[in-house]
């Protein structure tokens, strides 16, 4: 069976009505992203990355352009398009366990059946000891584990992250990032995960994207052809700043230094 | 004293209990000085003792309880007819623009308005019976009390909706099983400051055209230069709206346990 979760961006673009006239905020985009691929779109703040990711999830209509997944044009948000933000989204009278669940009662109705594939994904982000407790309990980097672990067990075809990591400190933050890498190893879906960091970009994907500043448009699409599984140290080795040389050439010259 | 004056610095909870004890303390002390001194005029301010007399009198003579069971009615239909129209429409408005634009004009309109310029009107719409008190107490209560619950349902965080929306809840299930369930210890507190709204507007509804309540006992005692009861009628509203304030407080810690440090 071929997988599901290719997403196609044709002439993709986005402008917002000001009192003092249009803001182009995303310049037209078409690219092409396979199911199962994990890229990450990263480019100076302000340049309508989230605006592409919430185009792709269906919660900002598009000014033009299509965007299609497994050839069906995108009208909404939809369950084969989970969104992960900055902030944790928890449900805070549900506890841990109940937080997850509560999103997987849309795709499995034995009660059994969705405990048992929540506190799989709860031990998968290290919280199998949480399960009981409430959200305002946990720190806010235990709050997006959950998080994480309720999106990776709805099993969604693509995930779309909005710098998920990007309120944690650099230790959370890093093995979260492994985490991520671990966890998706085993369900493959399709990542389209924004951020503005650069180590984080080429450590997690197979392909970075580079926009450009305001309107945004894609300026490089670089291959990440580090082997996986990628451990943290790998974020040392000649290959990966080669890499890194190129976006960042990108990026500077965006921000106009 | 220097460690209990730090800006938002928790005191220690016996201190806490033994202030408010204090300066209420000093109040009683300087009321009782007053009076039974003889310096103030007991027409201006009675003493504690006559106080105390008129609430055993109201209390052997069956008048007190009679009226504050009748104010105590009054003021939980009218109160109850107000959250139950609040909510609803509150919720209405704090999740829906369409709603919002319709009827926030015509709510901030009637909001300015003092209700007391409303009691001729009740009186000339619902004569001098039962419903023109609970009308009185309805409009003291509802204008406010919807926009306020309409701010406890824009006080859901916007990614926990888009989230779920993206989880494959429909429009209607977020509102019900998102926002609603976010947001309801947010409107008990609305509730329990509204009640204490309700309580305020009760002497207005029952000063004019009635026969009978806490409000009532206040005006006829004016009459009859009686100002024991005057006080009396004051610190019996006083106590009953403290206690059910207490008693809302509770309950909301006690249904809502997750609540603490949410942002309702």
């Amino acid at each position: 069976m071929k997988r599901a979760g290719r997403l196609q961006l044709e002439g993709v673009h986005k402008h917002f009505e000001l009192p003092d006239g249009r803001m182009e905020a995303v310049a037209p985009v078409s690219l092409t992203i396979e199911a199962g691929q994990f890229v990450a779109l990263v480019g100076p703040s302000g340049c309508g990355k989230s605006t592409l990711l919430r185009m792709v999830a269906g919660l900002e209509a598009t000014s033009g352009g299509q965007i299609l997944l497994d050839g069906r044009p995108v009208t909404g948000p939809g369950p084969e398009r989970v969104m992960l933000f900055q902030s944790p989204a928890l449900y805070p009278w549900l506890t841990t366990l109940g937080n997850v669940t509560f999103v997987l009662g849309r795709r499995l109705a034995d009660r059994a059946e969705r405990e048992r594939v929540a506190r799989h994904y709860l031990r998968e982000v290290g919280l199998g000891d949480f399960e009981a407790a409430y959200p305002a309990q946990l720190s806010g980097g235990m709050q997006q584990r959950v998080a994480l672990a309720r999106a990776l067990a709805f099993g969604p075809e693509v995930l779309l992250m909005d710098e998920p990591f990007g309120a944690l400190d650099a230790q959370t933050r890093s093995l979260m990032q492994e985490l991520l890498l671990r966890v998706w190893q085993e369900n493959r879906a399709t990542v389209l995960f924004v951020t503005h960091d650069v180590d984080e970009a080429i450590f997690l994907a197979d392909r970075v994207l580079v926009m450009s500043a305001r309107p945004g448009r894609i300026v490089d699409d670089i291959p990440i052809p580090l082997a996986r599984p990628r451990r943290f140290e790998v974020q040392m080795e000649p290959e990966f700043l080669a890499l890194k040389r190129r976006v960042l050439h990108w990026i500077r010259q965006e921000i106009g230094f | 004293m220097r460690r209990w004056l730090r800006l938002r610095q928790p005191l220690p909870p016996h201190l806490a209990t033994l202030l408010g004890a204090v300066f209420l303390g000093i109040l009683f002390v300087a009321w009782a000085a007053a009076t039974y001194s003889g310096a103030v005029n007991p027409l201006f301010l009675p003493t504690p003792s006559a106080i105390i007399q008129a609430g055993i009198e109201g209390i052997r003579d069956g008048t007190l309880l009679a009226d504050t069971r009748v104010s105590l009615t009054r003021i939980t239909v009218g109160w109850l007819l107000s959250t139950l129209a609040a909510i609803p429409i509150g919720t209405l408005m704090g999740s829906y623009p369409f709603f919002n634009a319709l009827l926030e004009p015509f709510v901030g309109f009637i909001r300015y308005l003092p209700v007391p310029a409303f009691v001729p009107l009740s009186i000339l719409w619902f004569g001098v019976d039962e419903r023109q008190k609970l009308v009185l107490l309805f409009i003291g209560t509802f204008f406010q009390e919807v926009l306020m619950i309409a701010d406890n349902v824009r006080a859901v965080p916007q990614p926990l909706l888009e989230s779920s929306a993206t989880f494959g809840f429909s429009d209607r299930e977020i509102l019900r099983r998102v926002i609603v369930p976010y947001a309801l210890p947010g409107m008990m507190d609305t509730m329990r400051i509204t009640l204490g709204w309700t309580w305020t507007y009760l002497v207005l509804a029952e000063e004019v055209a009635a026969t009978r309540g806490l409000g009532h006992t206040i005006m006829l005692a004016q009459r009859y230069l009686a100002p024991e009861r005057i006080l009396l009628g004051i610190f019996v509203i006083g106590l009953l709206g403290m206690v059910s304030d207490l008693l809302f407080q509770a309950l909301t810690r006690k249904l809502f346990p997750w609540a603490r440090g949410v942002r309702r």
